[in-house]
Formats: C-alpha cells, sequence, structure tokens
C-alpha cells in the first residue's frame, strides 16, 4: 500500500481530475448498485407494494390520485424509477462485470498459448480471432444468445436469460484481449528471465502462469476497462433489443426499452434517466479506460 | 595558435521530475578548439550523452538548459533555435539503424541534407553526394541503395557521410561505434578522425571506452554524475591521471595482453550515484580511498584547469 | 576425459519463408549454418572462452551447451553425460539440468521484474528440490546475496531498485543457487560500465576459486578474455578457426583473422 501511494501511478491519478472524477463516478455507481437494497425507498419488483394508481408520476411532482411524489417520477405501473434505476444499475454492472471477467480469462489464456507455444495452435487460435473480428460483436452476441435460447427448455429461459448474456457478452469480446497478450507474450518470451526459468527445467504451464503472466497484465487491465464500458453498452444493445435481460429484472436497456414507448406520449421521464445513468456509467467507464492506457502506455510518456 | 571553436560556460541540464529538480549536467566549463577531437568519457548516466544533446539544442522537456551559455566561434549559440545550429554541427548517433530512414535511398536522405544547408542545384547537391560517399569508402554508384542494403559498419560510414556533407564545424559522434564490432569500430574511427583531421572539423567524440578514447582524441573530458572530473591532453591523462576516478577507471581497463591473468582486476567499490542521490561535496567521495573530511563537505573546484579534486589543491 | 566435451557441434537454423510462400515464389530453403562443427573440452575448474564478433555463432554455442537449443548435428558431454541423450528420464535430466546454469548478458531482461530478489534466489532450489522450507530457502537466499556482495535485506527488494551491476550479481547468486559446476557466462559485463565490469569480472574469479566452478565465457571483449580465461577459442562465421591457451593466443596467434581482432581491439597507449 505504502508502495502504491508513493508510485508514479498514484501520483499521475492526483495529479489529473478526469481520472479523479470519472473513478469517482463508477464507484459510487457500484456502490448504490451493490446496496440498491437499502438505497431505493421501494422494492420495484415486489408487486405488492406497486399501486398501479401511482402509474405515470411526473418527477417531483406529486401524485394526482395518491399525492404521492417520487424523485425521479415513475413508471405506467407506477413503479419508482429511481428505485427501478439503481435496481438496473446493479443487474447492467453485474452482466459487465462477469461477462468481461469471461472474455478476459479466456482471451489471456488463448493469448498466452498462442504468443508462447506457437506453431499451429497459435495460428488457429488467431485465425478464430480475425474471423471472429469480421463480424460485429453485438452480431455475434445475438448469435450465441440465440442459439443458447434454442437449446434451453423454455421454463429454464427465464431463469438463465442473465447468465446466457453474459456467455453471449463475454464470448464475443475475448479477441482483444487475446491479440494484446500474445504479441506481449511474443516479446516476454525472447527475454533473458524465460531463458533462466527454462533452464532450471520448469513446464510451459509453469513458465507461462508464473513468469510471464504477470509481466503481460498492465495491458489486459486497461483493455478490461474498456472493454466493460463496450460490455455494459452491448447488454443494454441487446436487452433494447429485447433479446436480453428479461422484464422481471429489467437492466437499464430493459428500462430504456420499456421508456421509448412513452417518449412520444408525453411521459418524456421514463426513457431520459435511465438513459442518462447509462451514458454516465459507460462514459466514466471509458474515460477512466482512455486515461489508464495513456497513463500505463510507456512510449506516450 | 589554438583558436577556440565552442566554449561551454558554467552550462547547467536540469529534468524536471516529480521528486525534485535533477541535474543532468552540473556547471560544465570546457572549449574545443578549432581541428581538434575532444573526447568526453564516462559511465552511462555521468550526463555526456546530455551535453552532446544540449550543444545541438536537442533537448526535450521535462529536461531544459537552465542555466549557463554555449558560445560558438565567439556569438552566444544557446538562443539559437536548432535549425540554425544544424548548419554548423552535425551529429552522428549510436545505431546506424535508426539514423537513417529506411524508406528512402542513402541518395535522396544526402541530397536532401545538402539541399537543406547550402545553396546549391539539384545536381550539384547529387554530385556532393556522391562525393561524400567516395570519401568514406563506399562505391559512389551505391547512391541509390537503400540503407538495408549495407552492413552495420557501412551504414555508420554513410551516417558519417551524412554529418560531413553540409561541412560542417563541428561534429558531435554519440558513441559512433559501440554497436558494431571491434574489427569494423577501428575502420569507422580511423576515417572520422582522418576526415575531419582534412577539413579542420572539430570533433566531439562520446564514448565510455577509454580505448576508444586514447585512440581517437587530442584532449580528453571524464564527467561524472553530471560533472566534469579532468579535462586535459590525451597523453597527460592517460599518463598521469589526477583525479582519483580517471585512475581507477584506467586501473579497472583490461588491457589486452596475457599479462593481466591470474591477478585480480582493480575495481572501484560502489556504483555511480543516481542524480537524485548525490552526495554532498564531491560527487565520488564515497567510492574514493583518498577521500577526507574536506571532500565529503564542500565540492571541489576545478584546479589549475585540470581536475576537481581537493587532493590536487592540496598538493599544489 | 575433459568435463564437458563440445564434439563436432553444428546447428542451422530454417530462416526460409513459410511453405505455401515458398511453394509460390518458387524460392528455395534458406538455411543459415550458425555453427559449423566446432570441437572443444574444457577441464574441470578452468575457464574456456569463446570470442567472435557478431554473428560468430558464439551465442549459439552457449545456448546448446546449456540446453535451451538442440544441436543439428555432434555432441556435447557433461562429466561423461550426453546432453541431448533422450533416453534420459525426467529426474535424471533434472539432475543434469542443476549441474549447468547460465549468467546472461543484459542486467535488465534476465531477472523477472515483477518477483522480488528472494523468490527469484529460492526458486531454483524449489524447482531441484535442493533446500526444503520456506525458512531454510530465505537463509540461502540470504547467504546467496553475501557471496556477491549485496546484503541479505536485499531479498526483499525488486530487480528495479538495483544498478546494472548489483542486477548482474543478482544473476550470479541465481545460477549459484542450483549449486552448479558448470557456468556458461555469455556477455556478462557487455552491458556495464568499465568500473562495475571489474566488480563482476573479479567476482566471478573468486566464486570459481571457492567453489571449483568451471566457466564457459562467451564474449567479442578481448580484453575481457585476457583477464579471465586458461584457453580461447576463436569463431569467426560458425568455425573454429583457433584455439590456444591464452598466453599463446596473445603472444604468438596464428591465424590472420586473430590478428586483426587483437591488433584492432582499442587499447589505451599514448602514441596514436
Amino acid at each position: 500500500m505504502q508502495r502504491f501511494l508513493q508510485s508514479d501511478f498514484f501520483y499521475a491519478f492526483t495529479r489529473s481530475p478526469l481520472a479523479m472524477v470519472s473513478l469517482l463516478v463508477v464507484v459510487l455507481m457500484v456502490l448504490s448498485a451493490v446496496f440498491a437494497n437499502f438505497i431505493a425507498p421501494t422494492n420495484p419488483f415486489d408487486p405488492a407494494s406497486l399501486n398501479l394508481m401511482n402509474g405515470f408520476t411526473p418527477p417531483m411532482e406529486a401524485n394526482m390520485f395518491t399525492g404521492e411524489s417520487f424523485l425521479l417520477g415513475t413508471d405506467d405501473q407506477g413503479r419508482d424509477l429511481f428505485s427501478a434505476i439503481l435496481f438496473g444499475l446493479r443487474v447492467s454492472l453485474f452482466v459487465g462485470i462477469m461477462a468481461v471477467g469471461l472474455a478476459m480469462v479466456l482471451g489471456v489464456l488463448l493469448g498466452l498459448i498462442a504468443g508462447y507455444v506457437g506453431g499451429w495452435l497459435d495460428t488457429l487460435i488467431m485465425r478464430l480471432a480475425d474471423i471472429q473480428m469480421t463480424f460485429p460483436s453485438i452480431l455475434i452476441a445475438m448469435l450465441i444468445f440465440g442459439v443458447a435460447r434454442g437449446l434451453l427448455p423454455p421454463e429454464l429461459r427465464e431463469e438463465m436469460a442473465i447468465t446466457v448474456l453474459i456467455l453471449s457478452i463475454g464470448l464475443s469480446e475475448w479477441v482483444n484481449f487475446a491479440r494484446t497478450v500474445r504479441g506481449s507474450t511474443m516479446v516476454e518470451k525472447e527475454k533473458e528471465y524465460v531463458a533462466a526459468a527454462r533452464l532450471i527445467g520448469l513446464n510451459r504451464w509453469q513458465i507461462m502462469l508464473r513468469h510471464i503472466l504477470p509481466n503481460v497484465l498492465g495491458p489486459v487491465l486497461v483493455i478490461a476497462t474498456i472493454t466493460l464500458a463496450l460490455a455494459i453498452i452491448a447488454e443494454a444493445t441487446l436487452s433494447f433489443l429485447g433479446v436480453g435481460a428479461p422484464r422481471t429484472e429489467p437492466s437499464l436497456g430493459t428500462l430504456i426499452r420499456i421508456g421509448q414507448d412513452f417518449l412520444f406520449s408525453g411521459e418524456w421521464w421514463i426513457l431520459l434517466f435511465p438513459a442518462l445513468t447509462l451514458l454516465a456509467l459507460a462514459l466514466s467507464v471509458n474515460l477512466f479506460g482512455d486515461w489508464l492506457r495513456d497513463t500505463l502506455n510507456p512510449r506516450l510518456r | 595558435m589554438t583558436e577556440t571553436l565552442l566554449e561551454l560556460k558554467g552550462l547547467e541540464v536540469t529534468f524536471k521530475t516529480r521528486r525534485g529538480v535533477l541535474k543532468a549536467v552540473d556547471d560544465l566549463s570546457l572549449t574545443v578548439n578549432k581541428g581538434e577531437i575532444l573526447g568526453i568519457v564516462g559511465e552511462s548516466g555521468a550526463g555526456k550523452s546530455m551535453t552532446g544533446a544540449a550543444i545541438i539544442g536537442l533537448i526535450d522537456p521535462p529536461g531544459r538548459v537552465s542555466k549557463g551559455e554555449i558560445w560558438f566561434e565567439q556569438e552566444r549559440m544557446d538562443e539559437h533555435p536548432q535549425q540554425l545550429r544544424g548548419k554548423q554541427i552535425s551529429m552522428v548517433f549510436q545505431d546506424p539503424l535508426t539514423s537513417l530512414n529506411p524508406l528512402r535511398t542513402v541518395g535522396d536522405q544526402l541530397v536532401e541534407t545538402i539541399l537543406a544547408h547550402m545553396y546549391v542545384t539539384k545536381a550539384q547537391a547529387r554530385q556532393r553526394a556522391q562525393d561524400g560517399l567516395a570519401e568514406v569508402g563506399i562505391d559512389p554508384d551505391r547512391i541509390n541503395a537503400y540503407p538495408h542494403a549495407f552492413s552495420g559498419g557501412m551504414r555508420q560510414r554513410v551516417v558519417i557521410a551524412l554529418a560531413l556533407a553540409t561541412e560542417p564545424k563541428l561534429v558531435i559522434a554519440d558513441e559512433p561505434t559501440t554497436a558494431l564490432d571491434v574489427s569494423v569500430q577501428a575502420q569507422v574511427l580511423d576515417l572520422l578522425k582522418k576526415l575531419c583531421r582534412e577539413r579542420g572539423t572539430s570533433v566531439i567524440l562520446i564514448t565510455h571506452d577509454m580505448g576508444v578514447m586514447a585512440q581517437t582524441s587530442d584532449r580528453i573530458a571524464v564527467m561524472y554524475a553530471g560533472r566534469l572530473a579532468e579535462i586535459g591532453d590525451t597523453r597527460e591523462v592517460l599518463s598521469n591521471p589526477q583525479h582519483p576516478y580517471t585512475q581507477g577507471l584506467m586501473a579497472s581497463t583490461p588491457s589486452v595482453d596475457a599479462k593481466s591473468f591470474g591477478s585480480e582486476l582493480f575495481q572501484i567499490p560502489g556504483a555511480m550515484p543516481k542524480l537524485d542521490a548525490l552526495p554532498p561535496g564531491c560527487a565520488f567521495n564515497p567510492r574514493c580511498s583518498q577521500a577526507h573530511e574536506r571532500c565529503r563537505t564542500s565540492r571541489p573546484p576545478m584546479v589549475s584547469g585540470r581536475a576537481a579534486c581537493w587532493l590536487m589543491e592540496d598538493a599544489s | 576425459m575433459s568435463f564437458v566435451v563440445a564434439k563436432d557441434l553444428c546447428r542451422t537454423f530454417d530462416l526460409s519463408d513459410p511453405w505455401i510462400v515458398r511453394k509460390l515464389t518458387m524460392r528455395p530453403k534458406r538455411l543459415l549454418q550458425a555453427v559449423d562443427r566446432v570441437n572443444f573440452s574444457i577441464e574441470r575448474g578452468t575457464t574456456y572462452a569463446l570470442v567472435g564478433e557478431s554473428g560468430s555463432g558464439k551465442s549459439t554455442i552457449a545456448n546448446m551447451v546449456v540446453g535451451l537449443l538442440k544441436p543439428s548435428a555432434g555432441s556435447i558431454t557433461i562429466d561423461g553425460q550426453n546432453l541431448g541423450d533422450a533416453s534420459m528420464s525426467r529426474p535424471d535430466q533434472q539432475r543434469l539440468r542443476r549441474r549447468i546454469q547460465m549468467v546472461f548478458q543484459s542486467p535488465y531482461a534476465s531477472l523477472n521484474p515483477r518477483w522480488k530478489v528472494g523468490d527469484i534466489l529460492c526458486e531454483p532450489m524449489r524447482a531441484f528440490k535442493l533446500i526444503e522450507g520456506s525458512e531454510a530457502q530465505r537463509r540461502r537466499a540470504a547467504e546467496l546475496l553475501e557471496q556477491v556482495g549485496l546484503s541479505d535485506s536485499d531479498a526483499s527488494k525488486y530487480p528495479h531498485e538495483f544498478s546494472g551491476g548489483q542486477r548482474q550479481r543478482i544473476s550470479i547468486a541465481r545460477a549459484l543457487a542450483s549449486q552448479p559446476e558448470v557456468i556458461i557466462c555469455d556477455e556478462p559485463t557487455s552491458a556495464l560500465d568499465v568500473s562495475v565490469q571489474a566488480q563482476v569480472l573479479n567476482l566471478l574469479k573468486s566464486l570459481q576459486k571457492e567453489f571449483g566452478l568451471t566457466y564457459l565465457f562467451i564474449t567479442h571483449d578481448l580484453a575481457v578474455v585476457s583477464t579471465m580465461a586458461n584457453k580461447i577459442g576463436v569463431l569467426n562465421q560458425g568455425v573454429l578457426v583457433e584455439e590456444q591457451d591464452t598466453e599463446g593466443l596473445f603472444s604468438t596467434p596464428r591465424e590472420d583473422y586473430t590478428k586483426m581482432l587483437i591488433s584492432s581491439a582499442p587499447k589505451i597507449e599514448f602514441g596514436s
């Protein structure tokens, strides 16, 4: 910890208002998603607590029937939007982080193997990556999502929707990790500390995981952050298109889809607030990722 | 009568970092006479390359020349932009691969440099380029070849031709032979020396190799931790080094014969201090076997224009 | 029989384009003969130096002697055991590996920047099962650090906290951790400054005396060789052109190539 506080990295962080603000926004959002149960005034998914009479209450105004008022208004079913956004944020972040985790583990492993072992295995993995790169990742995700739903029995579809979502986004985003890790692995494996490890008879896996992996993780961190923004948007897009999170467990994307039905009838807040939240989240994750990339890139220093 | 070409007066190059301001070159004063080869020798981080870069104006932020004056032919030059200095001074770098553009023929690069600095027609420039190549021992017909078609030693010859093409008054050669094999190194050094002698061009030769220095330069400047430790005629400095650091450097350089086998090499204990952890007084005092109280408290001045060492003052 | 024997050592590198490109462009394979029938032998406890310029094949030979590269032809035997013996069991291989270690050229790339020095030194002990128990390993690491002139508190630091010369000492300590009998030194001082080079060379010499080590010294620098080696082999483009004991080589070099190398090495003398 002492080492971290004295590092150039931390120093650069304290000198960049952009990085501090974007990280602050991300941290606040993550915290409010994690503690949604405690922060949210109502539980938006408890049908018993919903009052249809509260439907379409504009933000900060008293409802004309019940006299209740809501910070960000309510949707058609009288659900408090603020609470719905907190819970939606939780779903969006959960899916995003898990998907990035999956993509990262997969990509890093494949990249390490391709870079270190080389030969036909390298060709196979990298051609696979090339092919996948020719399709937009959202298309890949939809494809995987469709196939998975086709394979699942109907009664499990709702239940497994989130898992399938994670899988489909995770599998569509591994390529960047693999490419970067392969590149740095090929540089690292020529270094003499790897030769020294070979001299004492370590096997490939030991060398890859214990020696090379810690040295290629720097750029992975950057890609993970930028991919997180992509994954959150991908999740929102899928949910918006109706192939993502179900209505019973709405993510930000689902809320936006619900909201756009009411945009032209004047209930603008149902769309606007979830959309703003998504924007703020994706933007600050992205800005922080960009800052990380610029700071950790030795060539720009 | 020797004429002074370049004079550095109290040159200081500093780098601003978050841990404070580091002096890469600290109060350096020296002169380069017309037609002479001055060698600057020192270990990595001693500030020798930084000195060269400061003279030609190639120091990038966060570094800057923060103090001192650079006089070139009786004119202040440190305020001149880099382009202006480029007409009078040219540079030979360590790695010939990076100092030549791999995508253009050597002829194009020579012609371009000549046209940029001299009032000649394109045809004349081309003729000059061919003459230049011939002078460094490269077949002038290879003027249309690309840099990768040459070996490392040949490439460094091209770089020398490039450096001399504009008839500069001063050539700064920064470790020009470090990347080359020994057999090629000798040829390149001889060539550089011969051409500069013929034209009366002065050379600042920057190197870490005492042997290269001994065989090439007229005078030697020894730098340590950004400061000038000793300066003088090559023969005098090598035969009778005054500064304990120079003495140590000489003694720890193994010689090419079988005499030294089996015996221990002389070694200077420790390593050069980092610039952010310089000791008070003489920068060399923690490694010096003859250091006394004064060396640890106050920085020694240059004594009789030769060495910055209290021992020398005590002796006189 | 000598301790290390290289017999008719050859190594070719395949520099050809991929098969499909070669077929399309109708170009033949391009092979580079990096090492061509090289023979030498090293007596136990002595230093043998291979001297050559870039492209002479000296590093290729070093890599073959430690087993990082396989010879295309020929053999290397260490204490009578053939290094390329395919029938050797894995424990036997490990036993042989332990006896041969290497000190590398670059003080920067040869230590894993993410590992603490202590961990770097303990790894060979674990891999060869030399010392069991982390407490005993720590003690041994501290002892090694002191042997190479560092202090035991350095074990908890990272490589970037050390200077080039100190890192080379750590690299030597790591080689010693395996308790080897042969150490291949691949240009161990060419990245170091002169005053530090002398320290490292002296250290290598005193360790040789203390542990009876056998050195194969790879270098381009004749001056370094003259202080270190008992016997010198001169390599030129993969061929061993001359071999003599140190005194003989410098006083009566036989081959023109050797003479050229000696005469072009920069010397500190005052009559130029």
